[in-house]
């Protein structure tokens, strides 16, 4: 505060504001009082720093109010729009997630086994049988001379009856080709024929 | 011979120390005949002088008014002007004015004295209160509707000077008053020189001196106006 104010001097402007802060000690308002106790012209100076200082106090409080409720709606916007954007990231995962599990990629599928079938009836040995490796993509071939060269509907069966693929064999280069995608456990199958509804040649295969 | 006392015109224009200007800080009076003067008035009220106790009552009656208005309101203020008058004029009747030099500073302490009394009593009082009628309110200090009219204006003209300054001084100013951080302080932080910090609290102070001027003589031409335009139609 520098030099102490004696009471029969004015006291500078800052020095009552700082006194209106109540922001000094006893020794320093103490000359300050005792002096506007006799001096109008400091008791009207002060009266308009108490009013000053009054507004400027409301003032300020209510625009760091508004500022704070400014930046708190800033932050709640942008919470908002983070959560709308993490929800569509969650989305936009969850999609992609759903996509992996619908759509399995082709990708180079792996060949499919060629197996050559000889129709049982035809070379009458029950012994002659088709091999096929288990689970695995079979491309079954079936000589043209068993049908003719059109499109025949072909089953498979377990050894025990039960049908465990049905489909098409279409004629090509003078063979019938039926691509069964689905890999067939480990067993004994029998692979039918039809021309409509006649079965025309019936095959053994064997898988393994 | 003896010398005639000071009045207490005299005796305040000595105190006053002259024309006051915000940045003065020097005294044209003499403080020995300022100390004189005390010693003379004191001198008076002790002896019963009539005139004394009017020179008691003229030099520090409004000081009085003044700093109990500020302290407690304006409720019941001239009575407690005149209490308080009274216990300093039995107190230096009684002798305890032991350095009549140090008038001044015994009155404030008796003020001061004065407005703590109050402030005990009127905790007291609205203790017993509260426990009866728990609706007791203190009272607001802006109870007339013209102060509060004054003070919306007031607070309007702030609000304006604030918006014209930039933001970085909007802060300075918020520091000061509002966080009441020291000068000291928000210098330090906020990399400003005393004098900067000067400038721009008097710069803010003078611009709402100049709004508000600007608003009255606005405010006086309007009703010249309308008084013209109303006296038109007679």
């Amino acid at each position: 505060m520098g030099k102490l104010f004696t009471p029969r001097s004015h006291p500078s402007e800052d020095l009552l504001e700082e006194y209106a802060l109540r922001r000094l000690n006893e020794e320093q308002s103490a000359p300050i009082e005792e002096h506007l106790l006799v001096c109008s012209a400091c008791q009207e100076a002060l009266a308009e720093i108490d009013d000053y200082v009054l507004v400027m106090k409301a003032e300020t409080a209510r625009m760091e109010k508004s500022s704070f409720r400014a930046r708190l709606e800033g932050i709640r916007r942008i919470a908002v729009l983070t959560r709308s954007w993490r929800g569509i990231a969650w989305a936009a995962a969850a999609a992609a997630c759903l996509m992996l599990v619908l759509y399995r990629p082709q990708g180079p599928q792996s060949p499919a086994v060629p197996v050559e079938l000889i129709s049982v009836r035809e070379i009458g040995n029950n012994d002659k049988v088709g091999l096929a490796p288990a689970g695995k993509t079979l491309d079954l071939q079936i000589a043209l001379g068993v049908a003719s060269a059109a499109s025949h509907r072909i089953d498979i069966s377990e050894a025990s009856g039960k049908q465990v693929w049905t489909g098409q064999a279409k004629p090509l280069d003078g063979k019938l080709h039926a691509l069964v995608s689905q890999g067939l456990p480990k067993g004994l199958y029998w692979v039918r024929i039809f021309d409509s509804s006649e079965l025309l040649a019936e095959f053994r295969l064997r898988t393994e | 011979m003896t010398e005639k006392p000071a009045s207490s015109k005299e005796l305040t224009r000595r105190l006053a120390g002259g024309n006051p200007s915000p940045q003065l800080d020097e005294t044209d009076a003499s403080e020995d005949a300022v100390y004189a003067g005390f010693v003379e008035l004191v001198n008076r009220v002790r002896s019963g002088e009539s005139e004394g106790l009017a020179d008691l009552y003229e030099i520090f009656a409004k000081g009085i008014r003044f700093y109990l208005c500020r302290q407690l309101g304006p409720q019941e203020l001239d009575d407690k002007v005149h209490d308080t008058y009274l216990v300093v004029v039995q107190a230096i009747r009684r002798g305890e004015l032991r350095e009549p030099e140090r008038l001044m500073g015994f009155v404030r302490t008796v003020v001061r004295r004065q407005v703590a009394a109050h402030i005990e009593k009127m905790v007291h009082v609205r203790r017993d209160h509260t426990e009866l009628d728990s609706s007791l309110r203190i009272p607001d200090p802006r109870s007339n509707p013209e102060e509060s009219a004054v003070f919306r204006q007031k607070a309007e003209l702030i609000r304006r000077v604030l918006h014209e300054l930039p933001e970085r001084d909007r802060e300075i100013l918020t520091r000061f008053y509002l966080r009441e951080e020291s000068q000291d302080q928000i210098c330090e932080e906020m990399g400003l020189t005393e004098t900067q910090f000067r400038l721009l609290k008097s710069r803010a102070k003078a611009r709402f001196g100049e709004l508000g001027k600007k608003k009255l003589t606005n405010r006086c031409l309007q009703n010249i106006t309308v008084r013209a335009s109303a006296s038109s139609f007679h």
